[in-house]
């Protein structure tokens, strides 16, 4: 299992596909399971942190939720598994906030509602999707970001939605401004070189 | 500043001038979806068993949806106002607190009518057409679905009471105790009756019954005379657009 194809994307996105899980096929279902659930767990596991069973309780919601979701999906899209990955990262960017707001103490009903309000401007324990700034992006720097690393793409996921830097800097745990200066000058300069690299190649 | 640090900043405003309400966002792709997940490496394999679960899992929740739409287009298989409410948010994919907030009350209110804890009658006439509206089930069905509930509640109410029937007599007909009375100790005499409240709560369902009713004919009346309007104006639309024609 060492790189997902785009044999897979072609097979997942074929309407007839869609069809036979709309239709409730459980081979269907089978070849789902067994091609995305690994890759969909590990991506939870690393991209959000999540232990191996969390990741178990996030990945097993996300196929129950594709059920109760494929009615919605038109299978002439053809983009199912964008769609599926789209529903994979709100779960697990939901359920991190759902079960950090649990942690943090024991409180009734009240005080879970006040601190909700609260919660949104929390960097530290309000995880967001830092993938969301891509989709804004022209065609040619979406490709580039793609090929940076983890930590750069969260680095400039976080700065294009706005944070402040001591908000990226809590998040990304990162020691003082000057190394985060270094990230930044950093994840800027090869996001830039991909760019350039992309427009002499097209 | 030197000259880097000023293509960087530049570049970083460049990005950031995306970062609006006006800009489109156009959905990741399928390729840009397999590039993500590639980034993060060859996961590691997924125990049969683990595999099994999630399509068990799938396989339920599609026996439920089938079952929740089947229900839905049928209301007349709902048994009570519970049972709907409970449908409605899960065919809906809707939160309860988000189904309170839509009828204007708390969720530990909703919660209690989706335990069938309180008469349905609590809910009044508003909120009755607002979730009738919002369910798109039609008044005499919803109506229907309250009469049942109020059958349930009867029956629970009776079955609660044949059981404290059956508790009272066994405890009067103990020997331990009939000794014990015997030697004089005095008991409390123990309530058979008492009053039932949902016969009490069913006089005035009635009235709210009515209440719905009317208001359910004056929507039908309303709907009627703006189609009426409709019509009319279409009908003078259409002489118009013939006057045109026979003009030219």
């Amino acid at each position: 299992m060492g790189r997902i194809s785009t044999k897979m994307k072609e097979e997942f996105d074929h309407p007839d596909f869609v069809k036979r899980l709309k239709a409730g096929n459980e081979s269907a279902y089978r070849e789902l399971v067994d091609s995305f659930l690994p890759w969909s767990k590990s991506y939870v596991k690393k991209r959000y942190g999540l232990s191996d069973e969390d990741a178990r309780d996030v990945t097993q919601d996300f196929f129950q939720r594709l059920v109760e979701k494929i009615e919605q999906y038109d299978e002439n899209e053809g983009r199912f598994l964008a769609w599926a990955f789209q529903i994979l990262r709100n779960l697990a960017v939901d359920w991190l906030r759902h079960y950090k707001m649990l942690d943090r103490t024991s409180l009734d009903s009240v005080q879970i509602d006040n601190l909700a309000l609260s919660y949104e401007d929390d960097p530290t324990t309000n995880p967001i999707d830092d993938l969301s700034p891509l989709e804004k992006l022209p065609p040619e720097v979406r490709t580039a970001f793609l090929r940076l690393n983890d930590h750069y793409q969260q680095f400039l996921g976080l700065m294009l939605l706005g944070k402040p830097d001591e908000s990226i800097r809590q998040i990304l745990k990162i020691p003082s401004e000057g190394a985060l200066w270094t990230l930044r000058s950093r994840a800027l300069t090869k996001l830039k070189e991909e760019v350039e690299k992309i427009k002499l190649t097209t | 500043m030197d000259k880097q640090d000023k293509e960087l900043a530049a570049f970083e405003k460049y990005l950031l001038s995306f970062m609006n309400e006006a800009t489109p966002s156009t959905p990741l792709t399928g390729d840009e979806v397999i590039a993500i997940l590639n980034n993060y490496g060859p996961p590691k394999e997924v125990s049969a068993e683990e595999r099994e679960q999630a399509v068990q899992r799938m396989k339920e929740t599609r026996a439920r949806r089938l079952e929740v739409a089947s229900k839905m287009q049928n209301p007349e298989q709902i048994q009570s106002l519970g049972e709907l409410l409970q449908l409605f948010c899960e065919w809906k994919h809707l939160p309860s607190f988000w189904l309170a907030r839509l009828l204007n009350m708390s969720e530990g209110h909703l919660e209690a009518h989706r335990q069938e804890k309180v008469s349905p009658e609590e809910l009044g006439k508003e909120q009755i057409l607002n979730f009738a509206a919002l369910a798109g089930i039609g008044i005499p069905s919803i109506l229907a679905i309250i009469e049942r509930t109020f059958k349930r509640l009867q029956s629970k109410s009776a079955t609660n009471l044949a059981a404290g029937h059956t508790k009272i007599y066994k405890e009067a007909t103990d020997p331990q105790r009939l000794k014990v009375m015997e030697s004089g100790a005095t008991e409390t005499p123990l309530k058979l009756g008492g009053t039932d409240e949902t016969t009490q709560q069913k006089g005035g369902w009635e009235a709210l019954r009515e209440a719905i009713l009317q208001e359910a004919e004056k929507e039908v009346l309303l709907l009627n005379q703006s189609n009426q309007c409709l019509t009319i104006r279409d009908e003078s639309q259409r002489q118009y657009a013939n006057d045109l024609l026979q003009q030219i």
